[in-house]
C-alpha cells in the first residue's frame, strides 16, 4: 500500500489564487481538490451608490490582466440600462481593444506562464539566457498588444478612454 | 552581489504586477540587476531569503496580517507598490458597507465560506520604507524606485499635484472644457495621464502632502458637486484618508 | 522698413515661403469651443523642418491667446543638460555638457502676441545677461524669425497687459501684422523682417489708403487698452514693498491649491529644478533640469526637510513679489508681461492684478 499526498499551496504562474491538493492510494486518486483562495473582493457591494460613470473604471478592477474586458462588459450593461446603442466605429474601436487584450493574454500565457514548464525551469528568467531571441521577441510582441490596448483605451491595466456611450478621447495618430 | 528580491500579491486585481511584466522594454536589462527569489504570477521559485518585499493589494483576509508582518520581518526594505497596499485602493470601498450583510449579499448562505475583514493598507499593518503610487501603480515611478534602491537613493517622487504635470503638457484643463477633476490635489507621477486623455482625475495617486482639499471642495462646488459628492468620489481611491491616523 | 499687405488668401503662400527655410511654429486650435465660447490654442511646430510644406494650414494667426507661451522652444519643459558614464575605475568620470549638441532647425515662430514678445525679452534677460544659460542661448541664438500679431482688443478677462503696457511692442520680433479687414498689414520690425518683405515680391505694398487705415488702428488699439488700465504699474514695486505684511497675501492664498498652475503657464517663470537619472544598470545616466514653481511646497525645501516658504502665504507673496518687485531691483524691469495666463489657469481666482490693484488702493497715496 502505497499513499502519496501532495499538496500544491500557491499554484504559480497562473492568473489568479489556487492550491492543489490530491491524496492517491494504490495509484488510485482518493481525492482531488482544486481550492481557490483568491481573496474575496465583494464588487457587488462596493458599487452600491457609486454614479453610473464610475462603474467600468471600479469593476475594471477585478482583475488587471483581463481589465479591458471587464471594462467593455461594464459598459455593455450601463448602456443597456440606459437603452443607449454605441455607433458602429465605437464598437469596432472597443473590439480592437478587447483583441489587444486577447493578444496580450496569450503571449503571457504562453510564453511567461506556461513555457517554463516545457524547459523545466522556475520561470522566463533562465530562458532569457538560453534563447534570448525567443524572448525578446516575445516581449516585442506583448509590448506591440499594450501599444494597441493603449492606442484605444489610452491603457491595457484599467483603461480610461471607453465611457458609457463611447470615448472620452480618440486617438488621430 | 544582486539584491533579492520578493513581491507578494495581497487583496488585488494583481495588475500592479502585471505591470512589472509590462515593462517590457526594460524588464530583461531589470532582470540582470536583481535576483528574483518569489513573485508567483512569473515564477514558481519560492524562497524567503529576500531582502527588498514589494507588496501588491490591500490585507483583507484573518491571516493576511500575519503574512504581512512575516515578511516585514524577513524583508530588510518593504515596497508598497499600487494604490491597493498603499492606500487600500478601490478595495477600501468595502469598509463604508457593513461587513456581515457585505459578505451575505455576495455570498449568501455559503457567506462564512469566504473568510474577510475590513480592508487595511500595508501602512496600517507593517512599517512600509517606500510606496508606488497609482492604481496600477505608475509604471516609471516603479522602475525609479527600483533604481534608487540599487544605487542606494531616495526615490524621486512628486509631492505636487497632478495639475503640474497637466500644465507641462499642455493640456486643456477639464474644468474649462465645463468638466471636473481632482488633479490640483492629487499626488502628480502618472504625467497627468487621465487629463491628457480628456478624462478628469479620479485620484489614483492620493493626495498630494499638500493638498487643499477644502478650497477645491469649494471649487467643486461652484461646477456642481455637494461635498458628499467630493466625499463619495474621493472614496473610489482614497476612502482611507478618512480614517488615516 | 518696408511694409506690406498680406490678404487672406495669400497667407497659405507666406507660410509656405517661410516653410522652405524654417520649420514653422505656430498657434494651432487644442480644442473644441469650450463653455465659454473660446476654444483653446497652443504653439506647436507645424512642418517638419525647412524644405517641408505639410501641416502649414493648421495654423491660426486670429486667436486670442496660446495656452503657453513660447518659452518651451527654449527653454523646454524638461531637458537633459549633462551625460555621464562610468570610467574604468567604476565612478562616474567626466560629463559631456549637451548645450553644444543642441541643434534646433532654423525656426519661424509666428502668430507671437505682444505680451509673448515682451516675455522673451524678460527671459532674455534673464538667461543672457548676468548669468549665461548654454541651453537656452543654443536655442536661442540660432537662426529665428519672430513674426508677431497686434491685439486689437484684450484677449481674456484675466488678461492686464493694459495695465502692463505690453499690449504693443516695437520691437524684440523681425515681422508685425496687423488685422486690417481682409488681411494683415505686415510691417517690418528689423533687418531680417525687411528682407522678408522684399523678397515676398507676390504680396502688394500697402498703399496709402491704407497705411492710414493702419494708423487708425494703431490708435484703437491704445484708446482700447487705455481704457482699461487697472492700475498704475510703475507703482507696483513700492506697494509691493509696503505691502509685504498686508493681509491680502492670507486673504488670497487660503484659497490657493498649491497647485503650481499659475508657474507652469507663466511666460516669465524660468524656475527648474535639476535632478539626475541613471539606468538600471546605473552605468550611465544624466542631469535634467524640469521646469519648477515657487507655489508648489517642495520648491523651498531644503536637505533636512526644512522650508522657507512652508506657508502658502509666503509662496503666494513670493511669487507676486518676484514678479512685481525682486527682479525689478535686478534688472529695472517688471517680470510680468499681463497675459492673465495665471489668472486663467488658476481655478480659484488668484491674479497678479487683483492683488497689484488691491495694493495700490491700500497703499498706492
Ligand atoms: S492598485 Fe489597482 S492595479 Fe494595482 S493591484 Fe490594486 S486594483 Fe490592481
Ligand atoms: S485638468 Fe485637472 S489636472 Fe489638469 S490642470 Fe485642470 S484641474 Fe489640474
Ligand atoms: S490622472 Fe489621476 S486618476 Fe489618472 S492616473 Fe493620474 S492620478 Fe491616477
Ligand atoms: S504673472 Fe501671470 S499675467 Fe504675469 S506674465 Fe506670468 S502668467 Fe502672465
Ligand atoms: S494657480 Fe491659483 S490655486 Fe494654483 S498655485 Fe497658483 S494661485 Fe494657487
Amino acid at each position: 500500500m502505497t499513499d502519496i499526498t501532495i499538496n500544491v499551496e500557491h499554484i504559480a504562474r497562473v492568473e489568479g489564487h489556487g492550491n492543489v491538493v490530491m491524496s492517491v492510494r494504490d495509484g488510485r486518486i482518493k481525492e482531488l481538490r482544486l481550492e481557490i483562495v483568491e481573496s474575496p473582493r465583494f464588487f457587488e457591494v462596493m458599487l452600491q451608490g457609486r454614479p453610473w460613470h464610475e462603474v467600468p473604471h471600479i469593476v475594471a478592477r477585478i482583475c488587471g490582466i483581463c481589465a479591458a474586458s471587464h471594462t467593455l462588459a461594464s459598459l455593455r450593461a450601463v448602456e443597456d440600462a440606459f437603452k443607449l446603442v454605441p455607433s458602429p466605429q465605437t464598437v469596432l474601436l472597443r473590439k480592437l481593444l478587447l483583441y489587444g487584450e486577447f493578444l496580450q493574454s496569450h503571449l503571457l500565457h504562453v510564453y511567461f506562464l506556461v513555457a517554463p514548464d516545457f524547459f523545466r525551469v522556475d520561470s522566463v528568467i533562465p530562458l532569457a539566457s538560453t534563447h534570448p531571441e525567443v524572448v525578446k521577441r516575445a516581449l516585442r510582441m506583448k509590448m506591440l498588444a499594450n501599444e494597441l490596448c493603449a492606442v484605444v483605451g489610452g491603457r491595457h491595466i484599467h483603461p480610461v478612454t471607453p465611457v458609457p456611450g463611447g470615448f472620452t478621447r480618440l486617438n488621430r495618430n | 552581489m544582486k539584491p533579492k528580491v520578493a513581491f507578494f500579491s495581497f487583496t488585488s486585481c494583481e495588475g500592479c504586477q502585471l505591470t512589472v511584466l509590462e515593462c517590457e522594454d526594460i524588464l530583461l536589462d531589470m532582470l540582470g540587476q536583481i535576483e528574483i527569489v518569489r513573485f508567483r504570477e512569473a515564477s514558481s521559485l519560492k524562497r524567503d531569503d529576500y531582502e527588498i518585499a514589494f507588496i501588491e493589494g490591500s490585507a483583507s483576509r484573518p491571516d493576511d496580517v500575519t503574512r504581512m508582518r512575516k515578511i516585514r520581518e524577513r524583508a530588510n526594505l518593504v515596497v508598497a507598490i499600487g494604490a491597493c497596499a498603499v492606500s487600500g485602493g478601490v478595495n477600501f470601498m468595502k469598509n463604508f458597507h457593513y461587513l456581515q450583510r457585505t459578505r451575505e449579499h455576495v455570498y449568501g448562505a455559503q457567506a462564512d465560506w469566504f473568510p474577510t475583514t475590513q480592508v487595511q493598507p500595508v501602512e496600517a499593518v507593517i512599517k512600509v520604507d517606500h510606496s508606488v503610487y497609482g492604481c496600477p501603480m505608475t509604471k516609471d515611478e516603479f522602475l525609479e524606485t527600483v533604481k534608487s534602491l540599487l544605487v542606494g537613493r531616495t526615490p524621486r517622487i512628486p509631492q505636487y499635484p497632478v495639475c503640474v504635470e497637466c500644465k507641462m503638457a499642455e493640456n486643456v484643463c477639464l474644468f474649462h472644457r465645463g468638466q471636473t477633476c481632482l488633479g490640483p490635489v492629487i499626488r502628480a507621477g502618472c504625467q497627468a495621464f487621465c487629463p491628457g486623455l480628456g478624462a478628469g482625475c479620479d485620484g489614483c495617486r492620493g493626495l498630494a502632502p499638500d493638498h487643499n482639499l477644502a478650497s477645491l471642495t469649494n471649487v467643486l462646488g461652484e461646477y456642481g458637486m455637494k461635498p458628499e459628492e467630493v466625499r463619495r468620489k474621493l472614496r473610489l481611491f482614497n476612502g482611507y484618508i478618512e480614517v488615516q491616523p | 522698413m518696408t511694409n506690406k499687405f498680406l490678404a487672406n488668401q495669400e497667407i497659405p503662400s507666406f507660410l509656405s515661403a517661410l516653410a522652405q527655410e524654417y520649420q514653422v511654429i505656430a498657434p494651432v486650435r487644442r480644442s473644441e469651443v469650450l463653455p465659454d465660447g473660446s476654444s483653446r490654442y497652443s504653439f506647436q511646430p507645424l512642418n517638419a523642418g525647412p524644405g517641408d510644406a505639410t501641416g502649414l494650414s493648421a495654423a491660426v494667426l486670429d486667436y486670442p491667446i496660446a495656452l503657453n507661451d513660447p518659452k518651451k522652444f527654449f527653454f523646454p519643459a524638461r531637458e537633459e543638460l549633462l551625460r555621464f558614464q562610468r570610467d574604468g575605475s567604476g565612478q562616474f568620470g567626466s560629463a559631456r555638457d549637451l548645450s553644444e549638441t543642441i541643434a534646433p532647425p532654423p525656426r519661424a515662430l509666428v502668430g507671437l502676441h505682444p505680451c509673448d514678445v515682451a516675455a522673451l525679452e524678460q527671459l532674455d534677460l534673464y538667461f543672457g545677461s548676468d548669468r549665461i544659460d548654454p541651453y537656452y542661448q543654443a536655442r536661442r541664438s540660432g537662426r529665428l524669425l519672430l513674426v508677431a500679431v497686434s491685439c486689437l482688443s484684450p484677449c481674456s478677462e484675466e488678461c492686464f497687459c493694459a495695465s502692463m503696457k505690453t499690449y504693443r511692442v516695437d520691437s524684440g520680433y523681425d515681422l508685425l501684422l496687423t488685422r486690417l479687414g481682409e488681411g494683415f498689414a505686415a510691417t517690418a520690425a528689423s533687418e531680417l523682417g525687411d528682407q522678408w518683405l522684399q523678397r515676398l515680391t507676390s504680396l502688394a505694398p500697402l498703399d496709402a489708403d491704407r497705411e492710414e487705415l493702419l494708423t487708425e488702428v494703431f490708435s484703437e488699439i491704445e484708446e482700447t487698452f487705455a481704457a482699461g488700465v487697472a492700475f498704475d504699474a510703475a507703482a507696483v514695486p513700492r506697494n509691493l514693498a509696503k505691502g509685504y505684511r498686508d493681509p491680502v497675501w492670507r486673504e488670497e492664498a487660503e484659497r490657493c491649491l498649491s497647485c503650481g498652475s499659475c508657474n507652469l503657464v507663466c511666460p516669465t517663470c524660468y524656475c527648474f529644478d535639476v535632478f539626475d537619472e541613471v539606468d538600471i544598470a546605473a552605468t550611465e545616466g544624466a542631469r535634467l533640469r524640469t521646469w519648477d514653481g515657487c507655489m508648489l511646497k517642495s520648491f523651498a525645501e531644503i536637505a533636512g526637510g526644512e522650508n522657507f516658504r512652508a506657508a502658502r502665504e509666503a509662496r503666494l507673496r513670493h511669487r507676486i513679489n518676484r514678479k512685481g518687485s525682486y527682479l525689478h531691483q535686478r534688472y529695472g524691469r517688471l517680470f510680468c508681461v499681463g497675459c492673465g495666463r495665471c489668472a486663467s489657469a488658476c481655478l480659484v481666482d488668484i491674479s497678479p492684478a487683483t492683488i497689484f490693484r488691491t495694493l495700490e488702493e491700500r497703499y498706492g497715496h
